[in-house]
């Protein structure tokens, strides 16, 4: 199982509590809206790919176009996607 | 003493994305030899574009994902190769060149005139065409030879 990391404490802004409290005096249905918005915006940054370091490359790209029973193709079947990919770009 | 300048055909680099058995082994060591800086590492960007179609059609079509994230994860399989090898921009006179000498296959001739034109120490790939290209070929084994030989 993997266990999400504590993220690491940050001081909260100067206006953090008048900005708790405005949201304390909305009604449930704007509060729930309020936290679906505030998630979306946090889905951006938690599919953000981490940036490999130039001296390691390696182990970010081993095998990222692979999964466990996906066969990768050939050399001759890469040639064929390739103008397939093609084909679908320029027609 | 400066690294090695070797190009390299994209079956390489694919071979390390698509964990590609049995070639991953070699391919790896050579992409490691790039991040330890035992060799300058050079693709074409002709590579990069067939890379980023090849990575958004699998991750489309193979592996789920959605367009989007297909698109996005291309882009950094891109960046990848960026950071990693030195892109060679294709010009006129590699143009020129490849058209004069096309093989059978414009883009191969086109990253044989990459190693010649740039004056590169080899061109490393399992495809034994190359060899008509009069670029300076290094099959894996010769080129883990001489990585070797650096260590």
């Amino acid at each position: 199982m993997t266990v999400a990391q504590e993220a690491p404490q940050q001081e909260l802004p100067e206006n953090y509590e008048q900005v708790r409290q405005q949201v304390l005096s909305l009604s449930a249905a704007e509060r729930t809206r309020l936290l679906h918005e505030m998630i979306d915006t946090l889905v951006p940054a938690t599919q953000e790919t981490v940036v490999p370091s130039m001296k390691d490359t390696l182990s970010y790209a081993l095998g990222r176009l692979s999964a466990p029973g996906v066969t990768p193709p050939s050399d001759d079947e890469v040639k064929e996607l390739i103008e397939q990919a093609r084909a679908e770009r320029y027609g | 003493m400066d690294p090695l300048r070797w190009m390299l055909d994209v079956n390489i680099i694919l071979d390390v994305l698509l964990n590609r058995q049995p070639y991953v082994a070699e391919a790896k060591l050579v992409w490691a030899a790039c991040n330890e800086d035992k060799i300058k590492g050079y693709i074409s960007s002709s590579s990069l574009q067939n890379i980023f179609y090849l990575s958004r059609l699998i991750r489309k079509r193979e592996l789920g994902y959605s367009p989007e994230d297909a698109f996005r994860e291309a882009l950094n399989d891109v960046r990848v190769c960026m950071l990693t090898f030195t892109v060679v921009w294709l010009n006129e006179g590699i143009m020129q060149a490849a058209l004069t000498n096309p093989g059978n296959d414009l883009e191969d001739a086109l990253v044989a005139q990459c190693t010649i034109k740039l004056l590169l120490d080899g061109l490393v790939t399992r495809d034994n065409k190359f060899r008509s290209s009069g670029a300076l070929v290094l099959s894996l084994a010769d080129a883990l030879a001489q990585i070797k030989q650096l260590s």
